[in-house]
């Protein structure tokens, strides 16, 4: 663990191998059972009420500067660096999000589902759910914010 | 200070001049989505754009398909649920006589599918298409029969005239209530990566380096977030907003703003510095947190004791350039906004730099460009 920033209250986070400056914020929960099972890269945020558990088979990768947003549930194999994802959030058992993403507030990912290389994720399942490019600029501004909250909370 | 939520947009259409008293919002682009063309000096929105498929490929197996122009979805075993677009898993099971059968089931629905005994080997595709025996199905491809034939083109016209004369909705439903239409599993839909062309002059303003499936490295990428400034908004006190520009090139620009006869403005012409490599020296102190400790400091760092001054009534409006706050490469104005009912603030901005940036030196000499900015106020 090089360094974190943690609020003081019920904040579980144990067998977790966080990169410099991560910020983790009020009731978060990340569920690791093995030693380094969960890997949170540099500047990455994760917003209050959040739960980070393990997928089925494996560990969890969360890249750098990573964004989760509020009331988030993350099941992920594997997040790539600068990935946003908005408030109410569900990433289901096993899925991956490549680098250069924006999930959308209350978007439900499946399980298994792959998301490509700058996409914008929104909606449910059955109901609205898409998958759209998004422009390259977004590597840029994702950085940016994820610096920007860093030095905000 | 978001770049990702700041309510700021550019007007960007070569075809139509803005009408500032009533703005059309089709032409009302954020500064990420934004291209910016080098040679035409403005800013490209995705209706002034030529793109072409540089690659492209299955996410899930990464299949490269760019040399098979015609397909759109993967031939291999990877497959999406027809009602939710998730992934499908599938499940091979052996039978007698070396038959196999293969179950689909849908990761997030409860959609399955079986495809029954199968004797001879064949693809999953070639499996599902054998299977296509619904009566929907069996009508589109009697059609598409007739199509060729011309004996029975009568029939063809027949069922054309009845399809036409379905104008009320519950009558197209009939129709189709008289089919049975099944669901199969599809093949995965085709991710592009695609290369970008200004419509006007032809040049590439995003090119990939490589058509690998996992490398998005850019050969060439000319975003406007990466030549035009930054512009936000921010309420100081009543009807008194902070303007601010934050350049993100690393060569000085001079910039000049106009706007309607409603809005007050302290300063017409500013020059903005460099960007720099330090993050927090780039943001302007309306941005900045007392919440955060390293926040805090550059905060007391930037203005000492006038940090916790109040602001009396009156104030700023009596001086205006008193209140103009200027960092390493941003800069606060103080603005007025005499009419309440405004929702958003036109402002036209004139860029200039006398050095070209970094990158465009064989480009252009130096940076000239003006577009129309529009801010939401914010409450």
């Amino acid at each position: 663990m090089n360094w974190t920033e943690t609020r003081n209250s019920n904040v579980n986070i144990k067998n977790v191998k966080l990169g410099a400056n991560v910020t983790i914020l009020d009731n978060v929960n990340i569920e690791a059972s093995k030693v380094d099972s969960v890997q949170i890269g540099k500047y990455s945020i994760i917003k209050e009420n959040s739960t980070i558990r393990l997928p089925s088979n494996g560990v969890s990768n969360i890249g750098a500067y990573v964004i989760i947003g509020n009331n988030c549930d993350i099941r992920s194999l594997n997040i790539g660096n600068r990935v946003m994802i908005e408030d109410g959030c569900v990433l289901n058992d096993g899925c991956v999000i490549y680098e250069c993403c924006l999930i959308k507030s209350n978007c439900i990912i499946p399980s298994k589902m792959i998301i490509p290389a700058y996409c914008e994720v929104g909606g449910v399942p059955g109901k609205d759910f898409y998958i759209k490019p998004l422009n390259s600029s977004f590597k840029k501004v994702i950085e940016y914010e994820a610096k920007y909250l860093n030095i905000h909370y | 200070m978001s770049k990702l939520y700041n309510d700021s947009f550019i007007y960007c259409c070569t075809t139509k001049v803005i009408d500032i008293h009533s703005i059309d919002k089709t032409w009302l682009f954020e500064l990420a989505d934004l291209y910016f063309c080098p040679y035409c000096q403005c800013p490209k929105s995705k209706y002034e754009i030529i793109p072409r498929v540089h690659s492209k490929f299955c996410s899930n197996c990464l299949t490269d398909y760019t040399s098979k122009p015609d397909m759109m979805r993967c031939i291999k075993n990877c497959f999406i649920c027809p009602l939710c677009s998730s992934s499908m898993g599938i499940k091979m099971m052996d039978h007698d006589s070396n038959g196999k059968s293969f179950e689909f089931s849908c990761q997030f629905c409860d959609y399955n599918y079986d495809t029954g005994v199968v004797y001879k080997p064949k693809s999953l595709h070639g499996i599902i298409e054998e299977l296509k025996t619904d009566t929907f199905i069996r009508k589109c491809k009697q059609i598409l029969k007739m199509a060729d034939k011309t004996e029975e083109l009568s029939e063809r016209v027949r069922m054309n005239l009845k399809l036409s004369q379905l104008d009320k909705k519950e009558e197209a439903e009939s129709l189709i209530d008289e089919f049975e239409i099944a669901q199969y599993p599809i093949g995965k839909i085709l991710t592009l990566k695609k290369s970008i062309r200004c419509s006007t002059c032809r040049n590439l303003l995003l090119d990939y380096m490589e058509s690998e499936p996992t490398i998005n490295k850019f050969q060439i990428k000319f975003n406007a977030i990466d030549y035009l400034p930054t512009t936000s908004l921010t309420k100081l006190k009543s009807n008194v907003y902070l303007l601010h520009f934050v350049n993100p090139l690393d060569v000085k620009m001079s910039a000049k703003i106009s706007s309607i006869s409603q809005i007050v403005l302290s300063n017409f012409e500013f020059s903005l510095g460099a960007s720099t490599s330090s993050f927090i020296k780039g943001i302007p102190s309306a941005y900045l947190s007392l919440n955060n400790s390293t926040a805090k400091s550059e905060l007391i760092l930037r203005k000492g004791d006038k940090l916790y001054n109040k602001i009396e009534d009156g104030e700023i409006e009596e001086n205006l350039d008193r209140f103009i706050e200027v960092g390493v490469n941003w800069i606060s104005i103080p603005i007025i906004i005499e009419d309440d009912s405004l929702k958003t603030v036109p402002i036209y901005v004139t860029l200039k730099t006398e050095q070209p940036p970094k990158g465009l030196e064989r480009v252009i000499n130096g940076l000239n460009a003006g577009y129309w900015n529009v801010l939401k106020v914010p409450k």
